[in-house]
């Protein structure tokens, strides 16, 4: 039996933190809707089967923990005792009691055993239906932890269908069978369409192939959202608000890689929406709103795309406060008029933070630029619309997969550059008189509308070479269409994107390389970047801040 | 070799009871993470012992049982089943209902053991009887 024990301690781990997760979110879901008894079943199965599995391995202490919270859950379910804000918090503590207690007891040590006797005693007295005295003592406040941040990643596996591995298997096997066939062909000297055609099928399944380990990688943004419910709790009691979270879009599917990115932002920004937006309830009261304040994440597929909102429904962005800060930071000159585009872009600038003192919540020392470069790390982008007294939202647009892109491929001499497919809006020639021109950038005419346009060859200070036709990529870009003015447009193809090495990281407007199917490397271009910098440096350039 | 199929929403208690099982002789295992799929199993594969618990979602035990006697009695299809200590009305009905045997969580593996032997031992395959 011991030969298997920490193959089977290691599933109880698992299993016990899924149990937990679920009892944690049923609990948050519960206080909205006490009388729904299968809520209440399913945190009682859950610690039932953590109790059981727990005893079963022999993990003592942790069954009787567990026991008493069961103890308690029973009286809930009789009717004896009715769920109140005080029992759901004791609950969760209890959660976050077992979260530590049960590797603690895998590992044979179970250190914080003394320090949950308390927790014990409160258990008893609240099964036993005698009030929480303690819960007065604002000592005992609960305190939004770092826990969920402070985890390391753990998305370093995934759960795969055997189906879809045997599938994969399938798919290598009919693809080593081509390239066979192909290889006959090619060594027997035979028809060269023929063997072309081999090969044509051979890339076909290959494709397939290569769709199906993206489609592998994706997982449900469900399991990565339902934590925050926990978060807008403790955050909201540790300072006197009130506020829920709800999630729409929970099976919208996305790259594991990009869900266990998200983490941190999505952390800072639902924080930053119960410190700025969510106002206290007498506040709100007085404005006519419900004390409870929502917060919602909502997300949806659009176009090759995964867009996430992160909306509250407080006071909103406060713009003047945004303008004079700006102005204090030298952000923007005295005598700027700001639009609410321009306050809206001003609070992702490095720097920027509009709280007078850095308070816990926004703490860390982090502000909103770090979110826009770790969604933009993520090849997608952040913007922020705000209505005083109606609250504010965060828009995230992401890819769907971090490792290939449609993207479409231009070229300056020898230098191939590459666009994200979903940032290209058109192509136009650029007029003979503008090639003459040679600056750097310049603005066209199309159709009446003007377009800035920038000129690849001098942003990259290429060689200056005349020639007699360029070409002009029209991309769209977070605030608008832009044109980029190049030798050739060499068309769409798919691109396997690599990472730049480190010596590279920080080049402003590139994204990352791919290796061409000429065998030479292309860099792939991040047009917000690219656009954001050509506008010229902003006062407070990121380089300065840093 | 006999077919025993465990049934349990939890990973670890179907773990842990392959390996007992495991230890004794050779057996193939399959599982089940509630009493519908359990049914489905049963329908399509040869099975020679049910070990299972009570409380699951979407099909608990006690509808297992009562569903599986509906078509094989307790002398072809042994049924054995897991409970804890204070699930005694289930445990009961469970009986009542047709199933063979019990053992007590935590687990004993000597009890599961010769529990699981003893229904096998004692179990007649239907083509035989006939």
């Amino acid at each position: 039996m011991e030969f298997h024990r920490d193959a089977i301690v290691q599933m109880f781990l698992v299993e016990a933190e899924e149990h937990l997760s679920q009892m944690e979110e049923s609990l948050l879901a519960l206080e909205g809707h006490a009388d729904d008894a299968e809520l209440l079943n399913t945190i009682f199965r859950a610690i039932h089967t953590v109790k059981g599995n727990a005893s079963s391995l022999g993990f003592l202490d942790v069954a009787d923990f567990a026991h008493r919270v069961e103890d308690l859950l029973e009286g809930l379910r009789r009717g004896d005792i009715s769920i109140s804000a005080d029992l759901v918090t004791l609950l969760l503590e209890c959660i976050d009691a077992l979260r530590q207690r049960i590797p603690d007891a895998a590992l044979g040590a179970d250190a914080a055993r003394a320090r949950h006797q308390k927790l014990i005693e409160r258990l008893v007295a609240h099964s036993e239906g005698r009030p929480d005295t303690a819960a007065a003592n604002p000592e005992r406040r609960l305190r939004p932890r770092g826990r969920r941040e402070d985890m390391p990643d753990r998305v370093h596996s995934l759960r795969v269908d055997i189906e879809r591995l045997d599938r994969m298997l399938d798919l290598a096997g009919e693809i080593a069978i081509a390239r066979g066939r192909t290889v006959a062909m090619l060594a027997a000297g035979g028809n060269a369409h023929a063997a072309l055609d081999a090969h044509r099928e051979a890339d076909r399944l290959f494709l397939e192939l290569q769709q199906l380990i993206l489609t592998a990688r994706m997982v449900p943004l469900g399991p990565a959202f339902r934590p925050y419910a926990r978060t807008v709790r403790d955050v909201a009691v540790s300072h006197g608000k009130q506020a829920r979270l709800l999630t729409v879009g929970e099976d919208v599917e996305l790259d594991a890689t990009v869900v266990s990115h998200l983490r941190d932002p999505l952390t800072h920004m639902i924080r930053n929406a119960l410190d700025h937006g969510i106002e206290p309830p007498a506040v709100r009261r007085a404005c006519g709103k419900d004390p409870m304040g929502t917060i919602e994440l909502r997300a949806q597929r659009q176009a090759g795309h995964i867009v996430i909102e992160i909306s509250d429904d407080g006071a909103g962005l406060d713009r003047d406060r945004v303008a004079a800060r700006a102005r204090a930071q030298g952000l923007v000159t005295d005598d700027a008029r700001l639009s609410d585009a321009d306050v809206h872009r001003l609070v992702f600038e490095p720097g920027f933070s509009t709280a007078d003192e850095v308070s816990d919540l926004s703490g860390r020392g982090l502000g909103l630029d770090v979110v826009r470069r770790n969604i933009e790390a993520l090849r997608g982008s952040v913007l922020l619309s705000s209505r005083p007294g109606q609250g504010t939202t965060f828009t995230i647009r992401l890819p769907l997969s971090l490792a290939i892109i449609d993207g479409f491929a231009l070229r300056v001499d020898d230098a191939t550059f590459i666009v994200p497919m979903d940032a290209v809006v058109e192509c136009l020639e650029l007029p003979a008189e503008e090639c003459a021109g040679g600056g750097a950038s310049g603005v066209l005419n199309v159709r009446g509308t003007a377009l800035p346009y920038l000129s690849l060859r001098r942003h990259f200070g290429l060689p200056a070479v005349k020639r007699a036709r360029q070409n002009v990529l029209v991309v769209r870009h977070e605030h608008g269409q832009a044109g980029l003015a190049v030798d050739e447009l060499s068309g769409e193809q798919q691109t396997v994107v690599k990472p730049l090495g480190a010596l590279f990281r920080d080049v402003p407007g590139i994204a990352g390389s791919a290796v061409l199917g000429t065998g030479r490397v292309a860099l792939i271009l991040d047009v917000p970047a690219l656009i954001r910098n050509a506008a010229g440096p902003r006062p407070a350039s990121e380089e300065r801040m840093r | 070799m006999p077919t025993v199929l465990i049934v349990d929403d939890s990973k670890t208690i179907q773990m842990l009871v392959t390996n007992a099982l495991g230890r004794i002789r050779d057996i193939r295992v399959v599982t089940a993470a509630n009493g519908r799929e359990a049914l489905d199993v049963v329908a399509k594969n040869d099975v020679d012992l049910v070990i299972t618990d009570i409380n699951m979602p979407e099909m608990d035990g006690i509808q297992l049982i009562s569903e599986v006697r509906k078509k094989r009695d307790a002398a072809c299809l042994p049924i054995l089943i897991i409970t804890a200590k204070g699930e005694e009305q289930a445990r009961t009905e469970g009986l009542r209902l047709g199933a063979n045997a019990y053992v007590l969580k935590p687990l004993s593996w000597h009890e599961l053991t010769t529990a699981a032997e003893k229904l096998l031992a004692g179990a007649v395959p239907e083509k035989q009887r006939r």
